[in-house]
């Protein structure tokens, strides 16, 4: 059993070394275009962080902006379901005259 | 590394010049085109020198390369599969030539290792032919180096199964 750690057997190497052999490389061109690229602006340049977000990555930052979206925008929707049904309500108690008004469990006042 | 980072344009040269010819071989191999080669090759040594500080000095500075290097070839292909999806594509000319003129043994090899998969493929050229260790495939991959190992083995079994007529008859 070959031990997959050691080099392959040479005849294996050589007939791999021929599976698409790389034409040389045109190195003056591709210097040329690097040193270009790197003239110009990055096209995705790095998003400046504040120190104390440099510490942390920024994938934590960027997912914890997302939760907090979320719970922004969760409230927002819940706080929208929870009037309409209370406008509903009290449409309905006013259709009954206001008679069968339901008991009020708890009452926040302010002192 | 330190001059690197220091934006010294002529330790990037030096990189370029140790690395380059690694990462155009490894790039045209797993591609088989020159002008995707070339294209990778340089974007890889760009993204490096603006990326360099992200290097982290885990793993090494070659398979950190590789890893750029398959990434990008990575989203070449996904932005030539959509492509593909609205053109219909023609075999380069360069392709079709390259394979008729090879010896009978070539060929078979080549097909052998065409077979193989990507996966397994990309392994087997890493390892063997470019001589990456299983710890810079897996930096590059991003796999474990356990995952090269179990591929470099399979893939071996796979192209000896393949060639097992080719073999010597006494060493089968």
């Amino acid at each position: 059993m070959m031990d997959d750690d050691d080099r392959a057997p040479d005849e294996v190497r050589r007939a791999l070394a021929g599976y698409r052999p790389p034409p040389p490389m045109p190195a003056e061109e591709m210097w040329a275009a690097i040193e270009a690229g790197m003239g110009a602006a990055d096209p995705h340049p790095p998003i400046p962080l504040s120190p104390w977000t440099r510490r942390i990555r920024p994938r934590v930052v960027t997912a914890l902006a997302a939760s907090l979206a979320l719970f922004v925008a969760g409230t927002g929707v819940g706080f929208g379901v929870a009037r309409a049904r209370g406008d509903a309500s009290a449409a309905e108690r006013g259709a009954d005259g206001g008679a069968a008004e339901a008991p009020v469990l708890y009452r926040v006042t302010w002192f | 590394m330190p001059r690197l980072r220091g934006d010294d344009p002529e330790a990037r040269r030096a990189l370029f010049e140790r690395e380059g010819p690694r990462v155009w071989s490894l790039v045209y191999r797993i591609c088989g085109d020159y002008d995707t080669a070339q294209d990778v090759t340089q974007e890889t040594f760009l993204a490096a020198f603006r990326k360099i500080g992200g290097f982290g000095g885990t793993g090494t500075l070659r398979g950190w390369l590789g890893r750029i290097a398959i990434n990008l070839l990575r989203d070449q292909r996904r932005t030539e599969r959509r492509r593909s999806e609205t053109l219909i594509r023609f075999p380069t000319p360069e392709s079709a030539d390259a394979r008729t003129g090879e010896p009978f043994v070539q060929r078979r090899v080549n097909a052998a290792v065409d077979a193989l998969g990507e996966k397994l493929r990309v392994v087997l050229l890493m390892h063997d032919v470019e001589e990456y260790t299983h710890e810079e495939i897996a930096q590059a991959l991003g796999i474990a180096p356990g995952s090269s190992r179990a591929r470099l083995s399979r893939a071996r079994a796979l192209l000896r199964d393949a060639l097992a007529d080719l073999a010597p008859e006494d060493a089968r």
